[in-house]
């Protein structure tokens, strides 16, 4: 299975498989492990599969496909052969195969001492050893050490780090093409009308297409652009995308020669071009020769698009359909004699070159002349030179110099032969800095087609040519050139080059090739391998902007998937999750990973599941869902201990240490697990890894500590290790630290210079939520602090915001996005916009409510409300039923029927975390405005809205009308009529589980049975029948039953010692004279002065004792409700709650421990 | 000896097989028909009231004036007599205790009728309604008019606003016929009705509330029937035990009866529902004459008693257990014979039937859904 998710913090990372015997080469293992880790990238090693269950070769494949090198260690042993299941060859053997035939690259070692090595791997160590590989042999398996470090090195270096390439690419600028057309010709046609007219429609246009015919000279048109207007030239002749991101990248930053950005994979290299588009102010970019730009576009709009400040000129053969063209005129006359005049003497001759016009005919014309006559045929050139030209003519790739010399294959053929012969060659042959090539693709376009005319000759040179590309494993050229020998020699490099295709970006070849693939998958093996193959073009077309082809790709996978059946389904179903996750992760993404990740579990592939676990662990942490994650990742750690993969493993265990420092209570797990993680950095490379990352959970925790110089060293640190590793996920999140530590200390200034870095640090590794939360980390600085010489804080604090909540659109970062709609409510609040700052704010109220973060739910919605209710109701009505989702009250009607029209929908729709306060707040300001006299009306119409809703609630939310409930409780204070309170208990007890009242007429027996661990029965007796008795009766009873979960949760935590308690309710004249003595003697009389309630406390705790509530006969007229303030029922529900909870744990709690807990349940209520 | 202790023996089994054990359900609830006061009706006959005045009233608490409903009688004693019953039920403090509506019909004429509001009388009538299956009896005075005002067309409109308060008061018919000329009753207790109901004739077709008096419409006679079904048995057994033994319930719950008596044969498939009822019926046995198990020694009227102690019974949480008398042999005793006692209720034979059979129809006739 295909590894495609790419939003981890290891995309710039290469795996690489390890190939070998387990227990023989267990050393070499190691060392090949720890020297692949310190170059920053991942070893691919499973240590203990033979003796599961899963199947190994399967899930060795799945591992193998995804690996860009594999590096072979053979010692003497050819290994296993697993007959039964139909293999022939040994796995160590199998995997050289599957390398060999998908192009993966590789490097071997083996072991020089062997005396008696097993003939099949003597075998396979000569194959290896006469093929293009890189083969070493050594005696001491610490000699692998540096081996295979350097080695690897190497190889990045020179293919997927390109930088060679990108280099070369980068030295042909503006006046390299100038200086060479000079050489060519002696003169260039100045031009100088055309260059102006040229500048001035590329002026008006942000984009423009210098269009014409091959030869007409739109390369040195330009060029001559280029100078004149200091733009930035870049000739991207025959690059992949991936080359065309960075070469442009880093023309754009002016780092044609260093090479210290390097990018080694699509994504990266895309990135990097976004971001510095993104930093320049003014540009001009000229691009020549670029065969994707449509691609070049689409990741220039990523990084904010063209404007009048920032420019694209680009060539092309063809009128682009979508932008200004400027057609390049041939020359005219005068120009053409300008050309000619020192070369053709003749009249006759030159009279007739003039007409030709377009420069490269002329140029041709002109060496013909040079040649012989203007009837020479390039194709006939013989010798040498005319080798030369016909392997530069059917390569479409420039040739080096050493190439050349290669296909040449005559020893005493000098590299001074050589030059001599391409001078003879005139200007038909360039030589640039990537290598000789033809001027003109259309001159070898001519020698191909003279040259197929005699195919014995044709195949000799293009054979020769395979073998050159093959041995430089430059598979995609090998295939291009196979395939024009029209004989199925290119099939058997279809694999290679769609594999390499997809690597370098270039999705148009892919694509073709794709076609060959499945036309060439007929049995099953094949079918499966197409299917891979299929589905890992994917990303590719998505990342470049073509995503439109998607569907149909995978509506074509998907018919393969089915002949396959159910594991290649589940493939299927993986990358359309992970393709929509690019779009921006749902939460309906979510819900399909953990379906594939059930499924997995209940086919036994306990590593794919595993895999999808890590990758769900990783959202749910950057949804800050910690616990989710750490659930999900306490199986997942156990099937990769079991498995033996330690990248795996380390993965997890850095992800569940990050989950565990999430959840409170749980740091101290945390910090043995982190102590686990330090002790396995044996390598310096890999400890500085896990420094930083050590570095970044303790810069949060000292900085909460008010520590604040020991996080900022800590963050500089981790800083520094993400430059040098290099990681920008790393830099990016420790920017993001050491912000938070400027921010905290009041240093504004360098809190955002930490945030912009971070937010440039994110984009360049494609990490949106770490931009997002940068970006609206600054909004919150500029919303937070004055900063000097800034006059526009909140105007910039929204921008940022906005930007922020963009970035997390649609995305499963409720939190992030939470966050990033309350910096924009707070800059709209100071902008004056209170209708935008209002829908903010509830907008932020229900993201908060996903990412559960019940306190800040409640809180947006009462700033929202707090903002708009008391000036502008209209404005928090409208903001109200628009985040609601219901249509908006008729403006004719009076505004306390508009009001209640809203308190339906409160209850139907609004957040758990946040219905009672909303309903409380929206009804007391109906309740505010109406006469007294209209307020029983008002509840009489709340309790019919309420047993409405009830009708039709689902059983999981009946805490809707629970919580409705106490709200209708806490408005019948004024009403001396018991009839109202027994039909909110008939209401509430008929659609709650567990709440049971039996009333006879106002006297109320409440029985409420909770789930704190076990089941405690709580009956709560009413002691007289005054309305101040039925009303804390049955707000106390519905409190308890709507917290009951807070309330295990953070009280009592499955700790109920024991079965049933009891509460006594009521006026102390109605208690039973030894009660009200014993009572009265604790001084409740006193304390009734000054609270509405007074709860008595049992000496101990030993014998369940009554808890006896006493209401003060003022009660009722204390009750608070909707105001953000406290009353009598508050105080009833608080102090009764401590007393419970001593009850229930048999014992006191210390004050300063409970209180905070139990205020903050309080606080949830009306 | 050994011989006087098999007949000692014999002799005690002999005595109990007389007493007859008995089961209950307690989805079998009581009905208790609630009668309401009709005297109001008559008050408002003898008031002769031959009109409705409309106006406008400013009471004491609102900001402006609201519409004014004035009964327009030519009887004043009468007319206060039913205001202090209207009194008497609350309507000062919430006067919509007064159900009043007004139906307006297609013949331009329309009808004001007036009873005690329902639930509230019902809470006022009946302490414990939700113990039981509560009837409501009351009367409606119904007075039609023989032409709609077109004010009150204005007060229909009125009516449909959320908050509509309508001041409700009486007076005496003017000798001039000029509706100017009303003169008020002073000293009726005053009272707002927030939910007065006009309505069009044609919008509450077949609404019983306002064709009751509808020729050829059958009126029901007697208690409600046909007699309870399977699912009334299971619903009301379920709503009593939310009332009455909330906590009994979870005694059992967690005394281990439910999986004990289900370890025994035949009784593998039985609810819990049955457990729990059977445990129950098994501690009202022991309260209603101690030391008894299965009703045998209750007296003949057993439902009566049963109810009568259900009603001054409170169950409250006080830490106890199930007491030691139940065990779970009693216990399935118990099921069987309610078992039978519920299919008895419907005249369905369970003599000389074994339990297995029974249960089987009992689960299969719907008695239980849990």
């Amino acid at each position: 299975m295909t590894d495609l998710w790419n939003y981890h913090s290891t995309q710039d990372k290469l795996r690489v498989f390890v190939s070998s015997r387990i227990e023989e080469c267990k050393a070499e293992r190691g060392i090949a492990r720890d020297a692949i880790s310190s170059i920053n990238h991942n070893a691919v090693l499973f240590e203990h599969l033979g003796a599961k269950s899963y199947g190994p070769r399967d899930l060795y494949f799945s591992r193998l496909r995804d690996s860009q090198v594999m590096i072979g260690i053979y010692r003497c042993g050819y290994g296993f052969i697993d007959v039964p299941n139909g293999m022939t060859i040994s796995g160590i053997h199998d995997e050289f195969e599957f390398a060999q035939k998908n192009g993966i690259d590789c490097l071997f070692y083996v072991w020089v001492s062997c005396e008696q090595r097993e003939p099949a791997l003597a075998a396979m160590v000569d194959t290896i050893q006469q093929g293009p590989y890189t083969i070493s042999f050594y005696d001491d398996p610490e000699q692998l050490r540096d081996r295979i470090r350097d080695d690897l090195t190497a190889l990045i270096t020179e293919k997927y780090l390109r930088t060679e390439t990108q280099t070369r690419a980068l030295q042909e600028d503006a006046s390299a093409i100038l200086r060479r057309a000079i050489e060519r010709t002696g003169v260039i046609v100045p031009r100088q009308d055309l260059i102006s007219k040229l500048q001035s429609i590329s002026r008006e246009s942000s984009i423009l297409c210098i269009c014409g015919p091959s030869g007409i000279g739109k390369t040195t048109l330009a060029a001559q652009l280029a100078t004149a207007e200091s733009a930035v030239f870049v000739r991207l002749s025959g690059l992949p995308p991936i080359d065309v991101f960075s070469v442009c990248a880093r023309a754009l930053v002016g780092k044609r020669s260093e090479t210290n950005d390097d990018y080694s994979n699509l994504e990266s290299s895309r990135a990097a071009l976004i971001s510095a588009w993104a930093a320049v102010k003014t540009v001009k970019l000229v691009v020549d020769e670029c065969n994707f730009v449509d691609e070049l576009i689409d990741a220039l709009a990523a990084g904010g698009g063209m404007s009048d400040d920032k420019r694209l000129v680009f060539t092309s053969r063809e009128r682009s359909p979508n932008f200004p063209n400027f057609e390049v005129p041939p020359l005219t006359g005068s120009e053409s004699e300008q050309l000619i005049q020192d070369i053709v003497k003749e009249k006759e001759i030159a009279d007739e070159l003039i007409t030709i016009g377009n420069p490269l005919l002329l140029h041709h014309a002109l060496l013909k002349v040079k040649f012989g006559s203007l009837e020479t045929n390039f194709a006939e050139i013989e010798g040498a030179k005319g080798e030369l030209l016909r392997y530069l003519s059917i390569s479409s790739a420039p040739l080096s110099a050493e190439s050349l010399l290669e296909l040449r294959g005559d020893d005493s053929y000098s590299i001074d032969n050589l030059y001599n012969d391409i001078r003879q060659l005139g200007g038909l042959v360039e030589d640039t800095n990537l290598g000789f090539r033809l001027m003109h693709s259309q001159t070898g376009s001519k020698v191909t087609s003279e040259l197929q005319k005699a195919p014995q000759s044709f195949r000799f040179f293009t054979n020769r040519l395979i073998r050159l590309f093959e041995r430089s494993r430059d598979f995609r050229r090998a295939y291009e050139l196979a395939s024009k020998l029209e004989d199925g020699t290119e099939q058997k490099y279809t694999t290679r080059a769609l594999r390499q295709a997809l690597w370098l970006g270039d999705w148009r070849f892919a694509v073709t090739l794709m076609e060959q693939v499945l036309q060439q998958a007929l049995d099953t093996e094949s079918k499966s391998e197409a299917l891979h193959l299929m589905l890992s073009l994917v990303y590719p077309l998505e990342l470049m902007g073509d995503a439109e082809r998607v569907p149909g790709i995978l509506q074509r996978a998907e018919q393969l998937a089915n002949e396959l059946g159910e594991s290649a389904n589940l493939a299927l179903a993986e990358v359309r999750v992970s393709s929509a996750a690019r779009r921006g992760l749902g939460e309906k993404d979510v819900e399909i990973l953990e379906e594939i990740y059930a499924e997995y579990g209940e086919r036994n592939e306990f590593w794919d599941q595993a895999r999808v676990g890590l990758e769900l662990s990783a959202l749910f942490i950057a949804a800050k869902e910690f616990e989710k994650a750490h659930d999900i990742l306490m199986p997942t750690l156990s099937t990769f201990e079991r498995l033996g993969d330690e990248y795996g493993l380390e993965m997890t265990q850095l992800n569940l240490a990050s989950a565990l420092s999430g959840i409170p209570g749980r740091e101290d797990k945390a910090e043995e697990l982190i102590k686990v993680i330090e002790a396995r950095s044996h390598d310096q490379h890999e400890f500085r890894r896990q420094r930083a990352w050590l570095c970044n959970l303790l810069t949060r925790r000292l900085r909460k500590a008010g520590r604040y110089e020991e996080a900022e060293k800590l963050a500089k640190e981790a800083i520094e290790i993400g430059s040098e590793l290099p990681d920008e996920y790393v830099r990016a999140i420790n920017l993001i630290n050491l912000g938070n530590n400027y921010r905290d200390q009041d240093l504004p200034q360098e809190a955002l210079k930490a945030y912009e870095q971070a937010a440039i640090a994110a984009q360049k590794c494609g990490r949106r939520d770490v931009e997002a939360d940068a970006s609206r980390l600054t909004a919150g600085i500029y919303n937070d602090f004055h900063i000097d010489d800034i006059h526009d804080n909140s105007a910039r604090a929204l921008a940022y915001a906005q930007h922020a909540i963009g970035l997390l659109r649609d995305t499963l970062n409720h939190d992030g996005r939470a966050n990033a709609l309350w910096e924009a409510a707070d800059a709209q609040t100071e902008l004056g916009n209170k209708a935008e700052a209002t829908k903010a704010y509830f907008e932020a109220a229900i993201e908060f409510s996903k990412a559960r973060e019940e306190d800040a739910c409640q809180r947006s919605f009462m700033a929202g409300s707090d903002l708009a209710l008391p000036d502008d109701p209209l404005v928090y009505i409208e903001c109200l039923s628009d985040i609601l989702g219901v249509p908006l009250p008729d403006p004719a009607q009076q505004l306390a029927d508009q009001f209640l029209l809203l308190a339906r929908p409160i209850i139907e729709s609004s957040p758990r975390s946040a219905l009672i306060s909303l309903l409380s707040q929206h009804l007391h300001e109906i309740w505010d405005h109406i006469p007294p006299t209209m307020r029983l009306a008002l509840i009489t119409r709340m309790l019919s809205y309420v047993r409405d809703v009830a009708k039709d609630i689902r059983d999981d939310e009946s805490w809707r009308i629970l919580y409705a409930g106490i709200v209708l409780c806490s408005m019948l204070k004024e009403t001396r009529e018991p009839f109202l309170v027994s039909q909110v208990a008939r209401l509430i007890t008929a659609h709650v589980n567990d709440l049971f009242a039996r009333q006879d007429g106002a006297s109320q027996l409440w029985t409420v049975v909770l789930n704190l661990g076990r089941r405690v029965v709580i009956s709560i007796v009413s002691m007289d029948d005054t309305p101040e008795t039925a009303l804390a009766c049955s707000a106390l009873a519905m409190f308890l039953k709507s917290f009951e979960l807070e309330l295990n949760r953070e009280l009592i935590g499955n700790s109920a010692a024991l079965d049933e308690a009891q509460i006594f309710i009521g006026h102390i004249d109605h208690f039973p004279d030894d009660v009200r003595k014993s009572i009265e003697s604790l001084g409740i009389t006193e304390t009734l002065q000054n609270a509405q309630v007074a709860v008595t406390r049992p000496s101990h705790f030993d014998k369940g004792v009554p808890t006896w509530v006493v209401l003060s006969p003022t009660f009722n007229e204390k009750i608070i409700f909707g105001e953000g303030t406290g009353g009598s029922l508050q105080m009833l529900f608080g102090r009764t709650l401590t007393e419970l909870t001593f009850q229930l744990l048999k014992k006191e709690v210390e004050s300063e421990v409970i209180r905070p807990k139990v205020v903050s349940l309080v606080r949830r209520t009306i | 000896m050994a011989r006087q202790k098999r007949s000692k023996k014999k002799s005690k089994h002999r005595s109990s097989t007389r007493e007859v054990q008995r089961g209950f359900d307690f989805g079998d609830r009581k009905y208790i028909i609630a009668v309401a006061d009709t005297s109001f009706q008559q008050a408002l006959i003898d008031a002769q009231i031959v009109a409705c005045g409309y106006g406008y009233d400013q009471p004491t608490g609102f900001p402006g004036p609201i519409p004014l409903l004035t009964l327009v009688a030519t009887n004043e004693e009468p007319v206060r007599q039913a205001f202090e019953e209207f009194k008497r039920w609350g309507c000062e403090h919430d006067g919509d205790v007064v159900d009043m509506n007004l139906l307006l019909k297609k013949d331009g004429t329309y009808e004001m009728r007036i009873a005690p509001e329902a639930d509230r009388a019902m809470f006022r009538l009946v302490r414990q309604a939700d113990l039981y299956h509560p009837l409501m009896m009351h009367a409606w005075w119904v007075k039609p008019f023989d032409s709609t005002h077109p004010m009150l067309r204005e007060l229909k409109r009125y009516c449909d606003s959320t908050f509509h308060p309508i001041s409700i008061s009486a007076g005496m018919a003017p000798k001039s016929g000029n509706p100017a000329d009303i003169k008020p009753i002073q000293g009726l207790p005053q009272f707002i009705k927030f939910d007065l109901q006009i309505v069009d004739e044609e919008s509450v077709l077949g609404d019983p509330r306002f064709f009751f008096r509808n020729k050829g419409r059958k009126r029901p006679r007697g208690l409600p029937g046909p007699k309870l079904t399977p699912e009334d048995l299971c619903l009301g057994r379920r709503k009593l035990f939310d009332v009455a033994f909330p906590v009994s319930r979870e005694r059992v719950r967690r005394s281990g009866l439910v999986e004990e008596v289900r370890t025994f044969p035949l009784f593998e498939a039985v609810s819990e529902t049955q457990i729990v009822q059977a445990s129950i019926n098994l501690i009202l046995s022991d309260e209603l004459v101690g030391g008894d198990r299965h009703y045998t020694k209750a007296g003949q009227d057993l439902q009566t008693q049963i109810w009568k102690h259900i009603d001054k019974r409170l169950e409250m949480a006080v830490g106890e257990n199930l007491g030691t008398e139940i065990d779970a042999s009693a216990v399935a005793h118990q099921l069987e014979l309610d078992v039978r006692y519920a299919l008895a209720l419907h005249k369905i034979s369970t003599e000389s039937k074994p339990f297995s059979d029974l249960q089987e129809r009992f689960r299969r006739d719907g008695y239980i859904d849990d």
